[in-house]
């Protein structure tokens, strides 16, 4: 009797170590030059630029997988989280993850999956209301930053909605980052100067439909992430 | 020899039996719409067609979606070359006549929108018609206690958000099915063209067919239509960006044609006869479609023929359908009193 009670308890403890979960949590953050992280309201001013006022930074991720020596172990399902990097509450995707998986890879798909956009409406994250959905014609916007800034004396208002499924402006980009397993915070960066910088010499602050600006911009926005110090 | 001959006689008339019969019905295609248990509920359909009848949508309570399709002229906006909405402002297109939606994988005369759940955001939001925002809507229909108690009876509580209120639009515009036409009933075998319409009739595969596809009278597609553009519309290039998309725009279904006057995505033909004047001369403004380039002149003869065919497509009892038509009695019972 004591050994079948020894084997179900060690059965049992095997089992919980085998289904025992961890939960990550990545915030999400705009940053600047060497990773100075840009607080609401923050004006910026330096050498490259007279002003910058970020007001809204907002993106949806989907497909999140972590791979270790390039095989995918573990990929849980296609859940979309929309972050807004200047709402404390919203900048934040929580992972529960198998507890001692190792991995050195993070990658996520910046957008909505092109299966979502054409089969009607949607609740939770994907409501309409969430102001990131196009109205004039059918698709969400897949990323948006808004600015008031003052480059080279003049002053510009930064309107960029990136969005697009089809092609040939399919804006939907995967990011990937190397990671370190083991960490249950994480911080990533979302560098608002090299999207400036990148568009410095083909200058469109208005881009709110799907073009060759539009990808053009995605491309940026997806070498824009990058790892923060806790 | 002369069983030969009496063979040969028999497998001629047989081929010529078989010659007269009646051409086989044309098929419909599957239902692009795929309804839901709770959309296909009654009064989820009535939840639908209180919402397309009332101006609460807008900003100022003054357009409803019937404001620009009006049901007893299919669902489209007589008279008026392009919609008018919200303080008297003027729009850019002429409205689409509404049916048999199930169909379509396009909306729009471009085609902008996607689905059908999602296309009355488009003139919710747009400045020109109703000029509202998304988030005021919700608040007005959830302050309201007549769409309390409908959202109640259709979802199982009272609150209001967009899936449902988009769904049950859905609901009712998919109920605007147009399929009992003189058209229609020769297909089913229970009525016959008059040699008139059935003159039309052979026109219209001749000429029409390949771009007003039967049954539903349209592929879906985009096309030129051949007249020069007018102001700074370029139709379906606006949304794919494709310069070759410059000036298409959806091909517009033809049943309740006769009904669903001014013609065009402008509205600038307001008679049948302009189009088929337009049509009928196969000499175009535009670069037009590898299908329309093969279009042949046609007299005036065969434009009175083929008119004769396309007013078989014209079915009252959609037009007149009273279930498609304002709900008195709805808001009645409900309370009028939002």
């Amino acid at each position: 009797m004591r050994t079948v009670f020894l084997c179900l308890a060690l059965l049992f403890s095997v089992h919980v170590s085998l289904w025992a979960q961890t939960e990550v949590s990545i915030q999400f953050v705009p940053c600047w030059k060497d990773g100075q992280v840009i607080t609401a309201n923050q004006i910026i001013a330096d050498s490259s630029i007279d002003s910058l006022q970020l007001n809204t930074m907002r993106f949806y991720l989907h497909k999140v997988e972590l791979t270790f020596e390039g095989k995918q172990v573990w990929a849980p399902n296609n859940e979309h989280f929309l972050v807004d990097v200047m709402d404390d509450k919203r900048a934040s995707v929580q992972l529960i993850l198998p507890e001692h998986l190792k991995y050195d890879e993070l990658s996520f798909v910046v957008g909505v999956d092109s299966a979502l956009q054409v089969n009607g409406a949607h609740s939770g994250v994907l409501d309409a209301m969430e102001g990131m959905y196009w109205t004039w014609q059918s698709g969400y916007i897949h990323w948006k930053l808004e600015a008031e800034a003052k480059i080279g004396g003049n002053r510009e208002t930064i309107t960029w909605h990136v969005g697009g499924y089809r092609q040939p402006f399919n804006t939907l980009r995967r990011v990937s980052l190397p990671a370190v397993s083991g960490r249950t915070t994480m911080k990533i960066g979302i560098d608002v100067f090299s999207l400036l910088a990148a568009k410095q010499t083909d200058i469109d602050y208005t881009i709110m439909s799907p073009t060759k600006h539009a990808m053009d911009l995605a491309d940026q926005f997806q070498n824009a992430f990058r790892w923060l110090a806790d | 020899m002369a069983r030969r001959l009496g063979i040969l006689m028999a497998v001629f008339g047989m081929f010529a039996m078989l010659s007269m019969l009646p051409e086989p019905p044309v098929r419909w295609p599957e239902k692009t719409y795929v309804l839901s248990a709770v959309q296909q509920d009654s009064m989820c359909v009535e939840l639908g067609r209180a919402l397309f009848y009332d101006p609460i949508l807008s900003r100022d309570s003054t357009i409803s979606c019937a404001s620009c399709h009006s049901s007893y002229v299919a669902f489209t906006h007589v008279d008026h070359k392009v919609s008018h909405g919200i303080d008297d402002r003027i729009g850019r297109r002429n409205a689409p006549a509404l049916m048999n939606l199930a169909w379509s994988k396009t909306f729009m005369w471009d085609g902008a929108i996607n689905h059908l759940d999602m296309q009355p955001l488009a003139p919710i939001t747009n400045a020109l018609e109703m000029d509202e925002q998304l988030p005021h809507v919700l608040e007005k229909l959830q302050a309201s206690r007549m769409y309390r108690r409908l959202f109640d009876e259709v979802f199982g509580d009272s609150l209001v958000t967009t899936e449902r209120m988009l769904k049950s639009l859905s609901a009712f515009l998919i109920t605007l099915e147009s399929n009992r036409s003189k058209y229609d009933a020769v297909q089913r075998g229970e009525a016959l063209f008059s040699e008139q319409e059935q003159r039309g009739y052979q026109l219209f595969k001749q000429h029409c067919n390949a771009c007003h596809t039967e049954p539903l009278f349209t592929n879906g597609g985009f096309r030129s239509n051949g007249i020069a553009p007018r102001g700074d519309d370029f139709g379906r290039g606006e949304i794919t960006g494709i310069a070759s998309d410059s000036g298409l725009f959806k091909v517009p279904t033809l049943r309740n044609v006769y009904y669903s006057r001014p013609y065009m995505h402008d509205g600038r033909m307001a008679r049948l006869s302009d189009v088929m004047l337009h049509y009928s001369l196969a000499s175009f403004e535009t670069v037009v479609s590898a299908e329309m380039k093969m279009m042949k002149p046609m007299n005036e003869e065969q434009r009175i023929d083929l008119t004769s065919f396309l007013l078989t497509l014209s079915d009252s009892s959609f037009v007149f359908e009273k279930k498609h038509q304002y709900p008195f009695k709805l808001y009645e019972s409900y309370s009028v009193q939002h």
